[in-house]
């Protein structure tokens, strides 16, 4: 029996609403799993070729979490994920612009801005601790 | 960020951080007063003008050239490519030399040849006596100073190493109290093992001079990070000033190093000699290298040491 027939079954047989929301959902649930999914698996694991990931809103929970002037973590957190002192991030972010121009943010060709500094640094920093490729992230 | 971003950032971050902070951080001479500061530390753990420990250390890269690969394998890792380096550091762990990167050294032996630090004291273009010298054994001594070292390292007049059958039990020892100290530079090794695992594991670049660039950030940051240490500024932190950054901090490390020693008005001394004179060049090599030199150098430390109350 389709679903659809169900919610009509039950609406016209005067049973309750909220046994035929549930079903709704649940048809709805069965129809999505029938859909041929877009992005396909990896193979072998790892990240989803295809998949969206939100770039700003990871920039933003990196600043949120360590940088931030009332950040959600504290600076020995800051240290044991980054391994350098808190002080130590500050001078390099205030240096290595003067030093390298290509770290600082740059504006891609479509016009929409690049990666800024911050997430250049700790990138790197995580890099060095974790030994990590560049896939990773 | 995309895999070719993250590769961009990253070499642009190495070749900032070896820019902007290697002439201070890296391979730079001590001036006197540092030199002074580390033999004093030293002495206070028994050994009189020693100025670091010294031992070598191995990168491992896996993505060696096929037709390199002979120059860089050693005995005991024959499958893989190595590149050996040689640090010395002090009693905080600051490296204050490190020297890597050239092909055929394989032992501590040869990378001992090729570095650059120990071909300027043989050649006496580096200064290694201290102004007044140093008292050891009660005795006040003008002799140059010396490093700490395995039983890899020759019988030099700068190195006191253990031998492999102590026949006193003074001579005995004195090796313990070497080994003891002589870990720091072990220490240093595990130190930045721990902190950067980019050094730890095995090197998939296709140059050895990002694998060499990689190595050499990692030192530059270990040796800020003691930097910071030795000022206070991480007990700073660690009560929890978060986020401000100390204008003592950016004085200290965006300040141009301090001069070298010689020009620093270090009194001169035999070690700075003319080097172009070749009699006198054989001279001080055979002064630094001869076995005859080592020995008064390692009576002396032993009789210290047995003089010394026990702390151990």
């Amino acid at each position: 029996m389709d679903s659809y027939d169900t919610i009509d079954d039950l609406l016209s047989d005067g049973e309750d609403e909220a046994a035929a929301v549930e079903v709704g959902v649940a048809a709805a649930e069965a129809a999505a799993s029938a859909l041929p999914k877009t992005i396909p698996l990896s193979r072998w694991g790892g990240r989803q070729v295809g998949s969206r990931r939100n770039l700003n809103r990871g920039a933003c929970r990196w600043f949120d979490d360590y940088l931030a002037p009332s950040p959600t973590y504290p600076a020995r957190e800051f240290r044991a994920r980054f391994r350098v002192p808190l002080g130590l991030y500050r001078v390099l972010e205030a240096e290595l612009p003067l030093a390298q121009p290509k770290l600082r943010q740059q504006t891609e060709c479509t016009g929409r801005p690049g990666h800024p500094l911050y997430v250049k640094l700790l990138f790197s920093l995580r890099r060095l601790g974790n030994g990590s490729s560049f896939r990773a992230f | 960020m995309s895999a070719e971003s993250q590769r961009q950032a990253f070499e642009a971050f190495l070749v900032a951080v070896r820019t902007r902070f290697g002439p201070r951080y890296l391979n730079r001479e001590p001036t006197p007063t540092e030199l002074r500061s580390i033999e004093e530390g030293y002495a206070a753990r028994g050994f009189p003008g020693c100025v670091g420990c010294v031992d070598c250390m191995k990168l491992i890269w896996k993505n060696c050239p096929r037709e390199w690969k002979a120059q860089f394998h050693t005995p005991k890792d024959s499958k893989m490519a190595v590149l050996s380096c040689k640090a010395v550091c002090d009693s905080d762990l600051y490296c204050w030399h490190w020297f890597a990167g050239r092909p055929g050294t394989n032992k501590d032996r040869t990378v001992l040849d090729y570095s650059p630090l120990f071909n300027d004291i043989l050649s006496g273009s580096r200064c290694m006596h201290l102004p007044g010298g140093y008292e050891l054994n009660g005795v006040r001594r003008h002799w140059m100073v010396y490093f700490l070292g395995d039983g890899a390292y020759p019988r030099w007049a700068i190195f006191f190493r253990p031998d492999h059958a102590p026949t006193t039990r003074k001579e005995a020892h004195a090796f313990y109290c070497q080994e003891s100290v002589r870990k720091d530079v072990e220490r240093l090794s595990g130190c930045l093992q721990g902190r950067f695992h980019i050094i730890r594991r095995e090197r998939f670049e296709w140059s050895d001079e990002k694998v060499l660039l990689i190595a050499q950030v990692c030192i530059i940051l270990h040796n800020m990070i003691v930097a910071m240490r030795r000022s206070g500024e991480l007990d700073e932190e660690a009560r929890g000033q978060d986020g401000e950054l100390s204008v003592n901090l950016v004085e200290e490390f965006c300040a141009p190093p301090p001069a070298a020693a010689v020009a620093a008005g270090a009194p001169a001394a035999e070690g700075q000699a003319d080097v172009g004179d070749l009699q006198a060049l054989l001279g001080r090599v055979d002064a630094v290298t001869s076995e005859a030199a080592h020995m008064p150098l390692k009576d002396a430390v032993t009789d210290h040491l047995w003089s010394r109350p026990c702390e151990l």
